[in-house]
């Protein structure tokens, strides 16, 4: 049995603990991720999908709780050093990539992730034709503007590159942040289809969070559904399958009612003691 | 001809300066205040060992590690304790205006009677059987110095060290995501920036045969308007180029200086005008996008 991908354990977080500002992002999240699973998040504003993401990542040291990706526990790392094992694609296709280096530039980055960086050079006639191979897979015609400065770029080609990326040193996990929000429906459909892709083919361990439901409908083997910090559902193999977005849109709608009497019972309780 | 060549050979000196600010201001995107103090200390400390009897090429070299340990004090400071960068440097520049006290034993160090690197090579060449002034050599000298460094500067770019540094200015949050230690390359490019400044001191003071305490003040003024020229008239598509136009912004910034100090500027004016550049130049762009704006809307 090989180790799990991810294996999360009690992960819970407080912002602005002691404030009146206070508010429970995370209430021990347990998550047990094996290798080759893609997992899509799902999750209300607020819900604790977002700081989830960030808490694995290590852009959010978490108040407590342990996170442990192949086996190795990296509670303790900071997000430089997860990136060894873990790649992410942002939101925002500008923070993915950096604007003023040329297209070859940031790839020759991404293609040292973990690895030390010295005065190799990365540009060289051999590492440039890899490099080009690699974008030419993305079927953009990217492959004949390498030498083009990133900024010069669509946020649709910026995205698309930035999951080549992730991908040019194989990650134990790759950590998709709403990568398609910010792009227009084209763009967001191409990057569908290649993450789908690419995914399928290095059978990559996936944790992708989204507000889409159908995106959740038609991607991945399991959809977990995040509520007040928690883990509301948790949908897996035939389950998932045949989930539709009509049955997302009822989940959601039973955990919006239970709010609703949450509200009640709380004002009864007033009523009744104040 | 006489003030060409001084103004051209100074620039030359200051095109170290532009090419360290190129890599804090505008690579790293830190605005580093250490430039001050560094500038002063590069030139103490080669003017002091220099005093001691030191090899002029050791008294230059250890100016320039002196240097970057100041880049990498801030850095520290800056990464570590997360204070803010400006402050980080503020901090260190006022530190240092003490140890420059210390290593010159007062507010000037005199190099009157001393041999400075700029003899050595002009006593080499000239032993050669050449017979060339001390003016022409350092200039050669220095042209080929700043030449060399640049080319080196642009060669370590490409690096992979070279291209972690560059990606963790333009986007930290991707050189994070990327494994990147933001920190360390922050620390290591705040080092090699002031290295590059501390040698700037360094050849300074030779030349001019003296350090002084306030030597360095507002020096990183004149590093801002040199690299702010240089990216206005010279191509900019290349890191290559970017090197290159901040070593020459820096030449023509100081010919510029010198042809209106020889039409009548009055020298206690310099560093007001130089203010007073950077500021517009730095503005200017907001201000043509705001009048675009304007006209289009």
């Amino acid at each position: 049995m090989p180790e799990p991908s991810l294996e999360v354990h009690q992960l819970a977080h407080t912002f602005h603990r002691g404030t009146p500002y206070e508010t429970t992002a995370l209430q021990g999240v347990d998550l047990t991720l094996e290798p080759g699973a893609f997992v899509v998040v799902l999750g209300s504003n607020g819900s604790g999908k977002s700081t989830l993401l960030n808490a694995i990542a290590g852009s959010l040291q978490t108040e407590s709780g342990t996170i442990r990706v192949d086996g190795t526990d990296v509670t303790k790392w900071p997000a430089h050093r997860r990136a060894r094992l873990i790649a992410r694609v942002f939101q925002d296709p500008f923070v993915g990539t950096a604007s003023d280096m040329t297209v070859l530039e940031n790839l020759a980055i991404a293609s040292t992730r973990g690895l030390r960086r010295g005065l190799g050079r990365p540009l060289a006639s051999t590492r440039r034709a890899e490099l080009r191979d690699a974008v030419s897979r993305l079927g953009l015609g990217l492959e004949e503007r390498l030498d083009t400065p990133m900024g010069m770029l669509s946020g649709g080609q910026r995205q698309a590159l930035t999951l080549l990326m992730a991908m040019l040193v194989r990650p134990s996990l790759l950590l998709l942040d709403e990568h398609t929000a910010a792009l227009d429906p084209r763009s967001a459909e191409l990057l569908l289809r290649l993450t789908q892709s690419f995914v399928a083919a290095e059978g990559l361990t996936t944790l992708m969070v989204t507000h889409s439901l159908p995106q959740a409908v038609r991607l991945g083997n399991r959809i977990l559904v995040m509520h007040r910090g928690e883990v509301a559902y948790d949908l897996t193999g035939a389950q998932k399958r045949r989930a539709r977005v009509e049955d997302l849109l009822a989940r959601f709608e039973e955990l919006r009612r239970s709010d609703m009497l949450d509200a009640d019972a709380a004002a009864l309780l007033r009523r009744s003691y104040a | 001809m006489n003030l060409l060549l001084g103004a051209t050979t100074v620039g030359l000196i200051f095109a170290l300066l532009s090419l360290g600010t190129l890599l804090s201001f505008r690579v790293l995107r830190s605005l580093d205040l250490t430039t001050d103090g560094t500038f002063t200390t590069g030139a103490a400390v080669s003017c002091a060992l220099l005093a001691h009897g030191a090899p002029p090429a050791a008294a230059t070299l250890a100016g320039c590690l002196a240097g970057a340990l100041c880049g990498v004090t801030t850095g520290l400071i800056h990464t570590r304790w997360r204070v803010d960068v400006i402050l980080a440097g503020i901090l260190v520049m006022t530190a240092l205006y003490s140890v420059d006290l210390w290593v010159m034993r007062g507010g000037n160090l005199s190099l009157a009677g001393q041999a400075t690197l700029f003899e050595q090579a002009t006593g080499a060449v000239n032993g050669g059987g050449a017979a060339l002034s001390r003016e022409v050599v350092s200039l050669i000298l220095l042209a080929l110095l700043a030449g060399g460094l640049a080319l080196a500067l642009g060669s370590f770019a490409s690096t992979d060290l070279g291209l972690a540094l560059r990606a963790t200015g333009s986007s930290p949050r991707m050189a994070r995501a990327l494994a990147i230690d933001t920190g360390l390359a922050t620390i290591i490019g705040l080092g090699l920036a002031n290295a590059l400044i501390g040698l700037s001191g360094a050849l300074f003071a030779q030349y001019q045969g003296f350090a002084n305490i306030s030597m360095g003040v507002g020096i990183i003024v004149t590093g801002l308007a040199s690299v702010i020229l240089g990216e206005a008239l010279f191509p900019q598509r290349t890191i290559r180029q970017r090197l290159v136009a901040a070593l020459l912004g820096a030449v023509v910034f100081r010919l510029l200086i010198a042809a209106a100090l020889w039409a009548g500027l009055d020298p206690n004016a310099l560093r007001l005008v130089t203010a007073v550049f950077v500021l517009v130049a730095l503005t200017i762009p907001a201000v043509i996008r705001r009048l675009r704006r304007s006209i289009h809307a």
